[in-house]
């Protein structure tokens, strides 16, 4: 008997965190992208996208479409704080050149991952320097609810 | 009279002696240098003994130094080095210079010692936090933070992702650029300060992408000497099977969990009462056995408290439950499951590993032993209705492990060695091991139709069909050299070290030895084809450091 309620009690366990996991696989889309280009605006000093940032999207009922948009918008014009430090990170450490890289973003625009698609192979320990400090970039006026994900390319040309 | 026998029992003594043949020579390469740490590849085919200041690369066949540097010359940025991890794979050796939050972890051609690159961005990495990709030729790192995969030869980091944190419980690499893993607690003040969170992940290696996470049940235990991980996993079927404390099922497409059979219970309680006064550290394994799976069906046991266990059978696609057997009346450890045909055999009680460390005043011994757990029987079910069949108690003072061949039950009390018909549990033969003259057996191994018997003081082998001894060569008190629980190396190659580092190398086909006398203190390790034994012995001011590799035939 005791087991018969032990296992019960497993199985409505596992119900209810598969339903919960389901239901953020739905709204991402999993693997599923479309790619989309993009024009940005430049700035003096950093030319963000010049090669044509890449946008993905997911087919989920989340409409991310306009948190991407604001996110594209915040690299394009380094106005904010954390990107304006970027900017004078990558000055001080003669980071430049172009480079294309792949950003996972959730919650209130935190940094999940990081993927340095091209760019900077001619100098790895810059290369890496420079992704060390996009992991902690954080945007701003961004907010994706619990358990979703967004991911774009982006170009930057520093 | 008296003096004749005197004569002849010192001339028969000195034949003994002379009987046993020294292992020989292959070549011996001095080393300029103590060292603490040593490893081999026999694909790469080299070796390395290193100090925590200088480090020496050696070829294993001809034993030519490769190279040899301090650490202080290979990268001005390395003082004192802790801790060495080889990607043989790779070539490259990293080492780790650890200054409390200031760790530099060096990569460093293992061909020709120079620096590939040094970093200090992975603060707090041992060999656990390490998983390499040989199809990227690159390997991921795991911290308290985050997961980055990195190339080997140049340090390139490739992608970094926050989603999954702590040590790498187990993983499984597939072709298709996806590695699955289950994250472990380092140490238990550590996770429960930074909010430690089971985690079982799918992540695409080539770029971060985490496909799919989930949580996992329950604590993924290290041994506490040899660290090994006790904790399966297998991608089967489009399902992810994770071994631990029972099984959990999950979808490998969506991380979706299916189903799950898991015990609560630790396995080391159940047998604490062996724990030695005074120790520090202290972990039994082998204590419950492994899951088995044949077919569409796994077996696995429950233990719904320290004395209350089962045998359960469920259908793997779907989890159901098709049986459990009648209570395990009493058993405190259940070591071995084994199917063959329609018959489940049980191993109740016997020999569990026990691994444990006391430090007194004076100082701090570690040990790894075998030890009897009662109460100790052999139990037959009915595979397809869980009904017991039968039950022996012959084993009641001993019981190393058993195994199942053509219709028989092959088992071991430690004193005597039986056969027992699988279907009834009739005895077929109980052969004493008195002649054997091995000390008590701690281990048997199936060996063409042999059985071999590891002793506590040497091996002796005998027939399976009707028990008889066919040789048999006593040595000293002495623990097999295993690794992944390999005993025999290539064709018939089983090692045994004494704690004097005293080396007898078997041919278990013979049962003939040859021996080494090294150093107390030295390592040894046997060829994968089991040829050779490589033993290196650390020096000191009034003795050099060697490299000896030995022939075991």
């Amino acid at each position: 008997m005791k087991d018969l309620i032990r296992y019960s009690l497993l199985i409505i366990a596992f119900y209810f965190t598969s339903e919960q996991h389901l239901h953020a696989q739905e709204k991402t889309g999993g693997e599923r992208v479309t790619i989309k280009e993009e024009k940005p605006t430049n700035s003096s000093s950093y030319r963000g996208g010049s090669s044509g940032p890449l946008k993905e999207t997911t087919s989920s009922s989340f409409n991310n479409e306009e948190v991407i948009k604001e996110i594209k918008a915040q690299l394009a014009t380094m106005a904010t704080k954390p990107l304006m430090e970027l900017i004078e990170f990558c000055k001080k450490n003669t980071i430049q050149g172009e480079f294309v890289i792949d950003l996972t973003i959730e919650g209130k625009g935190k940094v999940l991952t990081v993927f340095m698609v091209s760019g900077g192979e001619d100098n790895i320990p810059k290369k890496n320097l420079l992704k060390n400090k996009l992991v902690e970039l954080q945007f701003e006026n961004i907010k994706i609810p619990k358990k979703e994900r967004v991911k774009l390319r982006y170009t930057l040309n520093f | 009279m008296k003096k004749i026998a005197i004569i002849l029992i010192a001339l028969f003594a000195f034949l003994g002696t002379q009987a046993q043949e020294e292992m020989r020579q292959e070549f011996t390469k001095e080393i300029d240098h103590s060292f603490d740490y040593t490893a081999k590849s026999d694909n790469q085919g080299y070796c390395y003994a290193s100090s925590d200041k200088e480090i020496t690369v050696l070829d294993t066949k001809t034993g030519a130094i490769k190279w040899n540097k301090k650490f202080s010359e290979i990268s001005n940025e390395l003082r004192k080095v802790d801790e060495i991890i080889p990607l043989w794979e790779s070539n490259v050796i990293f080492v780790f210079d650890r200054k409390m939050g200031k760790d530099k972890m060096a990569c460093i051609d293992a061909l020709t010692g120079s620096l590939l690159w040094i970093s200090s961005n992975y603060q707090d990495v041992e060999e656990d936090n390490i998983i390499y990709v040989s199809e990227l030729n690159a390997f991921a790192v795991s911290t308290k933070e985050s997961l980055t995969m990195v190339k080997a030869r140049t340090g390139e980091e490739l992608w970094q992702t926050s989603k999954f944190k702590g040590i790498v419980g187990y993983y499984v690499y597939l072709p298709d650029g996806t590695i699955t893993m289950i994250n472990m607690k380092s140490t238990l003040l550590g996770s429960l300060f930074s909010g430690f969170k089971n985690q079982i992940v799918k992540i695409n290696t080539k770029n971060g992408d985490v496909i799919w996470d989930q949580v996992y049940r329950g604590v993924v235990e290290k041994k506490v000497l040899t660290h090994e991980r006790l904790v399966k996993m297998e991608i089967k079927d489009n399902n992810v099977f994770l071994y631990m404390n029972g099984i959990q099922v999950f979808d490998f497409s969506t991380g979706k969990p299916l189903w799950a059979a898991v015990y609560d219970q630790t396995p080391s309680d159940v047998v604490k009462n062996k724990k030695p006064a005074g120790a520090r550290k202290f972990g039994a394994y082998g204590v419950v056995a492994e899951p088995v799976v044949v077919g569409d069906y796994i077996y696995v046991l429950d233990l719904v408290n320290k004395r209350n266990q089962y045998l359960k059978k469920y259908a793997l696609k779907t989890g159901k439950m098709i049986w459990q057997s009648a209570e395990i009346k009493d058993a405190r450890a259940i070591p071995g499951i084994y199917v063959m045909g329609d018959k489940v055999v049980l191993q109740v009680g016997g020999q569990v590993e026990l691994q444990y460390q006391v430090v007194t005043k004076d100082a701090t011994t570690s040990t790894i032993e075998m030890e009897n757990v009662k109460p100790m029987n052999v139990q037959c079910f009915n595979a397809i209705t869980g009904e017991q069949l039968w039950e022996s108690e012959k084993m009641k003072k001993g019981l190393t492990n058993l195994f199942l061949t053509q219709g028989n039950v092959i088992v071991c009390s430690g004193k005597a060695f039986y056969s027992m018909d699988l279907t009834t549990g009739k005895e077929n033969y109980e052969m004493p091991l008195k002649e054997d003259n091995i000390g008590e057996a701690d281990l048997i191994i199936p060996y063409k139709d042999q059985a071999v018997i590891i002793g506590e003081k040497g091996v002796s082998t005998r027939k399976i069909s009707d028990g008889s001894l066919t040789a048999s060569s006593k040595f000293r008190r002495s623990t097999p050299i295993t690794y992944n629980n390999q005993y025999i190396y290539g064709e018939s190659t089983l090692a045994l070290a004494t704690p004097k580092s005293d080396y007898a190398v078997y041919d278990v086909s013979t049962c003939k030895y040859k021996s080494f006398d090294a150093h107390k203190g030295a390592s040894a390790y046997l060829s994968d084809d089991g040829l050779s034994l490589y033993v290196f012995e650390s020096g000191s001011l009034t003795r050099k450091s060697k490299f000896t590799k030995l022939s075991a035939k």
